[in-house]
């Protein structure tokens, strides 16, 4: 795929959207597109004979015929009731239909999104825009069959339309051609649309986030003691103000194009009202036939302007296809990849990890700068973990301890160097058998508002619904106590907005997504970020030793490491081997010992730790 | 009405078309269906224009609803000053449904409405048309358009209010596979595959009672059919005998039938599925703004307007909506908490217990205790948040209940354990701290940033104090957990600016590296001098700093006095020092 390359450029509907589009909502239900396909036709073919049987009706009476005019009106009746029945019919199915599509292009976005190994797509405000409009836009997408199946069945209707007038006058035929500008100028109003949507996504973006917050059971308090009520609800509305002023302003735009349009087929549908007056006055055409043209050119009028928005619509669906197209793409190129523009095959990593660590990780001059900031977060770092050993991570805010933690995990690709795990390149390596073999915990943890079975058997499906491996893995975790005091046990559901369900206090989340990473039974690589930061004391003694006594014998046996990154030098003195991060570098390492003994920065932050757990009098 | 207007003119077409025949271009008849040609023109245009028109109104109209309806169940979410919205099982639940289906895009009910009123209206506009020539036809076929439209409206939703749990649930499932706040994890346990098939789940429970309830019911269906054949039969055969017995002029025949095609109108679908659409937030919101109502504190009820609907109308100025003493240079002397007891609705386990406690204006005072032990509660009630199942808050003598709510708020200064992390600017972060007081300059900000030790951050930040704190907004930047907490630091001492007496923090440093704790606690008794100051902590450098240190366990205070005092005391609070001292202390006995 050449769009590996390079950055995906701007999605812009496009031939392969085209062919995605169809292929995607095909596959949503072919019974139903069908169905639906039948009944609009029929309902299109009964609308455009209604006005045959108008002028047969009124040319019958003109010349004083009962039954031929009383035969007219049964067909108008009929069509009218064929017509609404079929219109209450396809209506039904339409909509089961876009429900459907609708429901496979959320669950593929979950599944490109889900599944694209790195945060790249969370991190770059590009993609977040398009996935953004994506989901604004999914409804559209959904009418894509619905609005082709439209566009044939009016296409139908034209041409039976037309081929009536026809039969008047062979000059009628040039009165499709008036429709044509209309049909021209639905582009520029399709793209106003997209368009509408783009600009408004930034103040929209912005009125979610107040909303929510507004609702948000973990800031209600703070927002009630600053006093914020009305000025979030001030907010909201002028960014609603702002959202409301930009597509009015674009429809105004459109319905000026439209109406450019319409005057077009104005002067046609003129045109050939005059020509059948003449042509009445000249005794060539019957009084009927004046009704039939002044209602079937109506007909096309209507029928033209509903294909130019139909028209419209294909080129919304066309878009919103495109941004999907863009996001697997994104989705699918490693960061990597994209940086070194002279490496243009994308081989899809297809190594195993290893089943046991013997030499470790090695981190080789390994950079990383996140999407969009000028400084790199890690710069040119080497380092190595040996194999059963456990790390630590030290080092200011902002240091690069997380993002560190981040590259390990494969969350991040590296820009340039390499991760080796025990000699194999990890961008060689499946991500999904990576991942299979860590684990981690971090202080930035998410709240799963599921039950406490599940929140904690989320980290390891397989063992979703045991209850033995999650109890297994609060004790572990030191977390046994969250359960025990839910009101309902393992069983309790979490997040109050849920029935029956309950708040945690931080520290108690923090708990069960400790939980949650001891799930995994022997993980080659335990990635523990600030997970104790919200943890009283005790608690964090207590899982401290826990984990040092349950993780020895087993990264003795498979090599496991285990990195931690804390702020609390007591548990980190226990540590094998402390890296002292400073600036995306690695600054110092060693033991604690050893540290210590050079007197460095590591020694000048543990006395200044050290100080307050002195005894005696408070200095 | 425009249409029944072309149907008119076009009747008149045909009518000045017999004397038109074989007549030359000058006769009257002839000019007479000139003017009603150029008529027809203008008429379109007209139609055109409205419709035009009509548009830009309703997309208006449109987003002003969408705007409204949300609003609404903000101010819903925001109106009450206490928790209970939130801590109340039923409520929450009511808020949660409330908050997420008013997502749902209510605006469409005014896309529906205006698409559905712009054709139905054409319908009953023709009904006039054939009624003015033939009233008794035009009276039957309309009630049977009526009575097909009612039969026939879309009421898949509204019927069945089951599916709106599922539909819940896989819009949850849904936020998680897209949020970068559950990015790491989805990845880190593979958890993609298994959220697609929730959703599915979810989903499939959703359509199915959709479905169902959408499922066309082939009887009902035939019985309308054969009435609408029959009235019709009936109407057209009339015509067509009055018609060739010459009764009724074939222009009046040619503009009844219009008429009676046009009439179908009336039972149009247009716009239903938005109108379904739009239409489903609103017994929900409507629920929520009763609930709430409902729940209203008497205090508030007596100011008048609901707080809701006050917010929602921009009228809540600050301490509008409550009375009582001013707390305006409270506490003088003390904070007494008195046999409180306190626990959450919908749970039996007492979080605090007939607690007991005297804080000293001006005086800091550090609470110890385990996870859950209840230090938050104890600042929630202190903050009016909560009320207290037993026992009181009483500031200088006066009963917290008779403090105006609004003017107690501002003697307060916290720093919430889980801070809010406002995807605004960095200006605003700061300045939430006294939204209230008079605005601050940049200097002011800056030096109260350089307090906060986010000084540097605003130097590191694109755009300063500009800078978005989002990397999701247009020059919005992402920042660190340990920048966050000094930004919230910075909103706290802004609002110790702005007058507020009593400052709070509940664990301060959680996030801070070590450098930032030690010079946090070196300026410590700085920052809080003047200031009556409860600091909880995990962190025992910052709580031995206080003038005084109580311990909260089972819901009680159980030691209380000075770090040495404990420690010597030899109870929980010396045991838990001893535990990390010891941690830090082994290293010089290597």
């Amino acid at each position: 795929m050449p769009a590996a390359m390079t950055e995906p450029s701007r999605p812009a509907p496009s031939l392969l959207a085209a062919r995605r589009t169809l292929r995607f909502a095909w596959a949503a239900d072919r019974r139903l597109a069908c169905w639906t396909f039948a009944l609009l036709t029929g309902q299109a073919v009964a609308a455009s004979l209604a006005g045959l049987w108008l002028r047969a009706f009124a040319d019958a009476a003109a010349a004083r015929h009962y039954l031929p005019a009383l035969l007219a009106g049964l067909a108008i009746a009929l069509s009218l009731t064929i017509a609404a029945a079929v219109e209450y019919a396809g209506n039904r199915t339409r909509m089961s239909l876009s429900d459907r599509t609708q429901y496979l292009l959320n669950r593929r976005l979950l599944e490109i999104i889900g599944r694209s190994p790195t945060l790249a797509i969370h991190q770059t405000p590009a993609h977040l825009r398009e996935l953004e409009l994506l989901q604004l836009e999914s409804w559209e997408f959904a009418q894509a069959v619905p609005a082709l199946i439209e566009a044939i069945t009016i296409a139908v209707q034209v041409v039976v339309t037309v081929a009536l007038l026809a039969s008047i006058s062979p000059l009628m035929l040039i009165l499709p051609l008036f429709g044509l500008p209309a049909l021209a100028l639905s582009r520029q109003t399709a793209g106003l649309f997209n368009l509408g949507n783009e600009l408004a996504a930034e103040p929209s973006r912005r009125a979610e986030m107040l909303y929510y917050l507004a609702a948000n059971s973990s800031a209600a308090a703070e927002l009630r003691l600053f006093r914020l009520q009305a000025e979030l609800m001030r907010r909201f509305g002028a960014e609603h103000a702002a959202i409301r002023g930009i597509h009015v302003g674009l429809a105004v735009r459109g319905q000026l194009l439209r109406l450019l349009g319409r005057s077009a087929f104005l002067a046609g549908y003129l045109g050939a009202l005059a020509l059948v007056t003449y042509l009445a006055a000249r005794r060539q055409v019957s009084i009927g036939t004046v009704a039939m043209t002044a209602v079937l050119a109506g007909q096309v009028l209507i029928l033209l302007t509903g294909s130019a928005e139909h028209a419209q619509w294909l080129r919304r669906t066309l878009t919103t296809a495109a941004r999907q197209l863009y996001l697997e793409q994104v989705a699918a190129v490693p960061v990597a990849e994209r940086q070194t523009a002279d490496a243009p095959v994308v081989h899809l990593p297809a190594s195993k990890p290893p089943v046991v660590l013997r030499d470790g990780i090695r981190l080789e001059a390994v950079s990383y700068r996140y999407p969009g900031r000028v400084e790199p977060a890690i710069r040119d770092l080497t380092a190595w973990l040996p194999a059963a050993a456990t790390v630590a991570l030290v080092g200011d805010n902002g240091a690069g301890k997380s993002t560190l933690v981040g590259l390990l995990a494969g969350l991040c690709r590296p820009d340039s160097g390499q991760i080796q795990i025990d000699g194999t390149n990890l961008a060689d390596l499946d991500p999904e058998a990576w991942r299979l073999r860590i684990s981690a915990g971090f202080q930035d943890h998410a709240r799963f508002e599921f039950t406490i079975q599940r929140a904690v058997g989320l980290g390891l499906l397989p063992r979703l619904d045991d209850q033995r491996a999650v109890s297994a893995a609060l004790h572990d975790a030191a977390a046994a106590d969250v359960a025990r005091s839910a009101p309902a046990g393992l069983r309790t559901q979490l997040g109050a907005g849920w029935p029956g369900g309950v708040d945690l206090s931080g520290g108690q989340w923090q708990k069960l997504a400790i939980g949650r990473a001891m799930m995994r039974p022997e993980p080659l690589l335990l990635l523990l970020d600030e997970p104790t930061a919200a943890i009283d004391a005790e608690a964090e003694h207590e899982l401290f030793a826990r984990w040092t006594r349950a993780t020895r014998a087993s990264r003795q046996r498979t090599g496991a490491i285990t990195v931690l990154v804390s702020h609390r030098l007591a548990t980190v003195r226990t540590a094998d081997l402390i890296l002292v991060l400073q600036d995306g570098r690695i600054c110092e390492q060693g033991s604690h010992s050893d540290l210590m003994d050079s007197g460095g920065r590591y020694a000048a932050l543990f006395d200044l730790q050290a100080r307050a757990y002195r005894y005696g009098p408070t200095g | 009405m425009l249409p029944a207007v072309f149907a008119v003119l076009v009747g008149v077409l045909a009518g000045q078309l017999p004397g038109a025949v074989g007549g030359a271009f000058a006769s009257p008849a002839w000019h007479r269906a000139v003017a009603a040609l150029a008529a027809i023109g203008a008429t379109l245009l007209l139609i055109e224009l409205a419709s035009s028109a009509r548009e830009i109104v309703s997309t208006d109209l449109y987003r002003r609803f969408d705007g409204h309806l949300l609003g609404r169940a903000m101010a819903a979410a925001l109106a009450r000053q206490d928790l209970r919205l939130f801590d109340d099982p039923a409520l929450a639940t009511l808020l949660d449904r409330g908050v997420q289906l008013a997502r749902f895009g209510p605006g469409e009910l005014v896309s529906g409405l205006s698409a559905q009123w712009t054709v139905r209206s054409q319908g009953l506009a023709a009904a006039l048309l054939v009624g003015y020539y033939q009233p008794a036809a035009a009276v039957v076929l309309t009630v049977v358009w009526l009575v097909v439209a009612r039969a026939m409206q879309a009421s898949y939703y509204r019927a069945d209010p089951f599916w709106t749990d599922p539909l819940r649930r896989a819009r949850y499932i849904q936020r998680i596979g897209l949020l970068p706040a559950y990015a790491k994890e989805v990845r880190v346990f593979g958890l993609a595959g298994w959220l697609v098939d929730q959703y599915g789940l979810q989903w499939t429970a959703v359509m199915n009672q959709l479905w169902r309830a959408r499922r066309a019911d082939r009887r009902q269906m035939a019985v309308l059919g054969a009435i609408v054949l029959a009235a019709h039969l009936a109407v057209l055969a009339l015509l067509a005998r009055s018609a060739s017995s010459g009764a009724l002029p074939v222009p009046a025949l040619i503009v009844i039938l219009q008429g009676v095609l046009g009439m179908a109108m009336i039972a149009s679908l247009q716009g239903d599925t938005w109108i379904e659409n739009g239409s489903v937030p609103v017994p929900d919101l409507l629920n929520l703004e009763r609930a709430v109502a409902a729940a209203e504190a008497p205090r508030h009820r007596r100011a008048g307007l609901p707080p809701a609907a006050a917010l929602a109308s921009g009228r809540l100025a600050a301490g509008s909506s409550a009375t009582g003493h001013s707390a305006a240079g409270l506490p003088r002397q003390e904070i007494r908490f008195r046999d409180l007891s306190f626990s959450y609705p919908g749970s039996d386990r007492p979080v605090l217990d007939r607690l007991d406690l005297r804080l000293q204006a001006g005086r800091s005072v550090a609470i110890v205790g385990l996870n859950g032990s209840g230090k938050t509660t104890l600042v929630k009630l202190l903050a009016g948040l909560c009320r207290p199942a037993g026992g009181s808050i009483i500031v200088d003598g006066i009963q917290l209940d008779a403090l105006e709510m609004t003017s107690w708020r501002r003697q307060l200064a916290v720093i919430f354990q889980d801070f809010v992390r406002y995807e605004l600017s960095l200006a605003d972060n700061i300045r939430f701290g006294g939204v209230d007081a008079p605005d601050l300059s940049v200097a002011a900000m800056t030096e109260i940033a350089a307090q906060a030790g986010a000084t540097g951050l605003i130097t590191e930040l694109p755009a300063g104090l500009a800078t978005t704190l989002s990397a999701r907004f247009h020059g919005g930047a992402d920042i660190s957990g340990g920048q966050w907490q000094r930004v919230a630091f910075a909103r706290a001492l802004v609002a110790v600016r702005s007058g507020a007496r009593v400052l709070v923090m509940d664990e301060p440093t959680a996030h801070l590296d070590v450098r930032a704790e030690a010079d946090f606690y070196a300026r410590f008794l700085e920052l809080t001098s003047g200031l009556t100051t409860i600091v909880s902590s995990h962190r025992f450098s910052t709580v031995r700093r206080a003038d005084r240190i109580v311990v909260l366990a089972d819901g009680r205070i159980t030691e209380d006095g000075s770090h040495d005092e404990l420690v010597a005391a030899g109870g929980q609070y010396a045991r838990m020092f001893r535990l990390q001292a010891q941690s830090y202390h082994a290293s010089r006995d290597d």
